[in-house]
């Protein structure tokens, strides 16, 4: 947490967007609006956290949606090959889609 | 074995280290990546790789331990002529890169394998094409795991070639100041909002900053995590970021770079076809090894060098320039030229940890042969650089220059002096040759017909 920093520091910190309304006069309600953005987790880093993870939750959250639409995908490659001329040119790995 | 360096980017993987004996590099492997390098070659992996040219070759060596940690093996890789960074290629480059490490990751999945790192670092342009350089990418695919290099793909390759795509191709820049990659975080933020109905785009770059946001103060048990995600998932999203990286497209037409190449050269083609001859005399002359070309627009010149298989770095600093080489380059498979970006006026500096592990321009160099062909206008007049500081310059970066002068009377010099203050009383010939004849010898010196321009050869004075 940014507490006790002058004014201007935060005008810096803070993107211009958001900067605006510390144009006017800082009201105390102001300063509390501007110490929330400081703790939105795009300003307030914490550097003991790792990002890593929600790079690892979301591929397992997306896992079921990814790996059906890549199933779909396989299955019908392979129809669309067994009506075309080479059956093995099918899409997608040939190898392991049966593990 | 004497004079061994140990490379100072080469720290961070513990399963080996790269270091440099008897002139060459070589990689250590080290005993506690034994199982994963033993099931690399036993399963066929690294010999599918290599057959489809996407790893870079070695042969095992025998060699005394280096360093304290133990070696199982040390390899010694075909060397690559020049190494290149991700911030130094065009679109289409980084975008080659991208889907190369993809198909890696896929064909590695079929052998039980799967990439730890997806770094972009990783693959170097080598003999024209993309190659991965770290034979030591690899760990045993364990089922039920998420892939681990997953956030690493998404930084070094999504979140630039979507900004690149979407937002400005010059956004690419910020890969200088990231070496881990552009945050998701921020990519999220720079993206416009219509990139939420890309689907691609949407998941790996907006819902991943969200999920990191959202988890970012949460401890996550692994036993939680694990065994959820099947090798038909995995399989899907290395296939949904293939896709993703596919439909984005970057072309140079269309945008403020188009009519600059549309529009007719400088010069009668009189001209042209003597000045191509003077260029072709000098490689014929000098039959330098190497070849870099400063300012080489969409490399006409390098394809000089090029087409006497001579390794040609063209570098320009215009993405739509680089891009339209890279494109001519791969189109006609040119083993020979690299197209890289490249701002002379602030040349690609070194970074990373001690700024030592990625190599600023000039400890790159110097090369054996240097072309600063319709260049010097530039840096002397946009760049307001002084004659002496050039000629100073250019005998830093190479041991021939073959350099071309444009005098004020030129056209193309009219228009750049046509809004500015023509404050540059030492932009004449003669300035120029008493300054380059300090740090040079002249070999030869020719008028071009139809031009009121110069090309002079010269040796490096030592």
């Amino acid at each position: 947490m940014r507490y006790n920093k002058p004014a201007n520091l935060l005008l810096v910190l803070v993107p211009t967007e958001v900067a605006m309304p510390a144009f006017v006069p800082i009201q105390p309600d102001a300063l509390a609006f501007i110490d929330s953005l400081m703790n939105s987790p795009l300003l307030g880093r914490d550097l003991y956290l790792d990002p890593g993870s929600g790079s690892y939750l979301l591929q397992l959250l997306i896992a079921g949606l990814v790996g059906s639409a890549f199933m779909v995908r396989t299955f019908w490659s392979r129809i669309k090959a067994f009506f075309t001329r080479n059956p093995d040119e099918g899409e997608g790995s040939s190898q392991s889609n049966e593990e | 074995m004497k004079s061994e360096t140990t490379h100072p980017a080469s720290f961070r993987d513990r399963s080996g280290f790269l270091f440099t004996a008897d002139g060459r590099l070589h990689r250590q492997v080290n005993t506690s990546y034994k199982q994963e390098y033993d099931l690399l070659i036993d399963s066929g992996l690294f010999q599918a790789l290599r057959e489809k040219g996407y790893i870079i070759p070695h042969e095992e060596v025998e060699t005394e331990q280096v360093g304290a940690v133990d070696a199982y093996k040390v390899l010694k890789p075909e060397p690559i002529e020049f190494i290149s960074y991700p911030y130094e290629w065009s679109f289409s480059q980084l975008k080659d890169a991208a889907l190369l490490t993809l198909e890696i990751q896929k064909i590695a999945l079929d052998y039980g394998m799967s990439l730890k790192d997806a770094s972009a670092f990783n693959i170097q342009f080598h003999r024209g094409r993309p190659i991965l350089i770290d034979t030591l990418s690899f760990e045993t695919y364990r089922q039920g795991e998420p892939w681990v290099a997953y956030r690493q793909f998404c930084q070094h390759f999504l979140a630039p070639l979507a900004l690149m795509a979407q937002v400005d191709v010059r956004l690419q820049k910020l890969l200088t100041g990231y070496i881990d990659g552009i945050p998701i975080d921020l990519a999220s933020r720079l993206l416009p909002y219509r990139t939420r109905l890309n689907f691609g785009i949407l998941t790996h770059i907006h819902l991943h900053a969200a999920s990191q946001r959202r988890f970012r103060d949460q401890e996550v048990k692994r036993s939680v995590a694990r065994g959820e995600m099947n090798l038909t998932a995995m399989r899907g999203l290395v296939d949904s970021l293939g896709r993703t990286v596919e439909a984005l497209e970057w072309k140079p037409e269309g945008t403020e770079w188009a009519d600059y190449y549309t529009a007719t050269h400088n010069y009668a083609d009189q001209s042209l076809r003597h000045k191509v001859s003077l260029v072709e005399s000098a490689l014929d002359r000098i039959q330098p090894a190497e070849v870099w070309d400063l300012g080489a627009n969409t490399g006409i010149f390098s394809r000089l060098a090029s087409d006497r298989e001579i390794p040609t770095i063209s570098f320009d600093i215009d993405p739509g320039a680089v891009e339209l080489n890279y494109r001519q380059s791969k189109e006609t498979e040119d083993e020979w030229r690299l197209p890289l970006l490249l701002d002379l006026t602030n040349p690609t500096p070194a970074i990373g940890w001690n700024n030592t592990e990625r190599d600023a321009l000039l400890q790159r160099g110097p090369a054996e042969f240097v072309m600063a062909l319709a260049l010097i206008h530039h840096l002397a007049i946009s760049n307001n650089v002084p004659m002496h500081t050039l000629a100073a310059f250019f005998q830093e970066l190479g041991k021939y220059l073959l350099i071309e002068f444009v005098p004020k009377s030129d056209p193309q010099v009219m228009r750049l002096l046509a809004f500015r203050e023509d404050i540059f009383d030492d932009y004449d010939q003669l300035t120029f040759e008493r300054e380059f004849d300090l740090y040079f010898k002249q070999l030869q010196k020719d008028s071009i017909r139809g031009s009121d321009r110069t090309i002079y050869l010269y040796e490096r004075k030592t």
